[in-house]
């Protein structure tokens, strides 16, 4: 894939915000009684917002994949706060993009993390997996 | 807590529709995405800890280190196997892993901390600056 196709560039950053509804929280993802803001949400989240700073300056036809995150949870964030969740990118080395996520609500930091994404065709993409579906 | 380190836990689910990418903002990528699979790691330690846990106690998650592998359309099965690696006093460490039923999927570093529900609401209370919990 040329560098050409994207326009990304080191630094750059992009920034989503949700509201902690009673649908994020642990308790409704099973964990009962913990009615705070889920770990595999804030990871939603995260990806979120390293998705669609590349999704902004990739070509028609291209997209990322996740493959790897990390994610600390450092402080648990009741319903009702908001959070706000900054992806920075932090490197770039071909088709591979790093990213560096902080979270935080409206009181501290909450989690940090990365996310690497890969770029991909999706038509090459589309192509592969209906190869695996049919194995 | 009759926790022991080297414990195992497990599930097996269908990939349907409503874990796949494109459900959760990455349109045209139809597979199974990454913070589903998360979710069902976190459900597999969080759900075969519990019964060794006292009335009262039960645990957050704290870190997680995925490695998304590989690509799962829908209606493949899903196996998430979660080993208890470590017990260090109230913080547990998994190795997770994730098969469908072609290859190996993802394999995620975990931890949780067991904690004391009243105490945890209190904290969260006084955070939220409300009274008790929700």
């Amino acid at each position: 894939m040329a560098p050409a196709r994207m326009n990304l560039q080191q630094g750059m950053t992009f920034e989503v915000t949700h509201r902690v509804g009673d649908e994020v929280t642990a308790h409704h993802l099973g964990n009962e009684g913990f009615h705070v803001l889920a770990t595999p949400i804030i990871v939603t989240w995260f990806e979120e917002a390293a998705r669609t700073l590349a999704a902004l300056h990739l070509e028609p036809g291209l997209g990322t994949v996740g493959a790897l995150v990390t994610a600390k949870h450092l402080a648990p964030t009741p319903v009702g706060m908001t959070v706000r969740v900054k992806a920075t990118l932090r490197e770039i080395d071909g088709r591979r993009l790093l990213f560096d996520l902080e979270a935080r609500d409206d009181k501290e930091k909450i989690a940090e993390g990365q996310n690497e994404r890969i770029v991909v065709s999706l038509a090459k993409f589309r192509e592969r997996l209906a190869q695996k579906q049919a194995s | 807590m009759s926790l022991r380190e080297g414990m195992t836990f497990e599930l097996e689910r269908k990939v349907t529709e409503a874990e796949l990418s494109d459900r959760h903002g990455n349109p045209w990528v139809h597979v199974f995405t990454t913070p589903k699979v998360v979710e069902w790691m976190e459900e597999v330690a969080t759900n075969g800890v519990q019964p060794h846990l006292p009335e009262g106690q039960g645990t957050a998650g704290t870190v997680v280190n995925i490695k998304h592998l590989a690509a799962t359309p829908v209606g493949l099965t899903v196996k998430v196997v979660a080993h208890l690696k470590q017990i260090d006093g109230r913080r547990l460490v998994f190795w997770i892993e994730a098969f469908d039923d072609v290859e190996k999927i993802a394999e995620c570093h975990h931890e949780r901390f067991v904690v004391d529900l009243a105490r945890f609401h209190e904290k969260v209370a006084k955070k939220r600056g409300g009274n008790g919990p929700r």
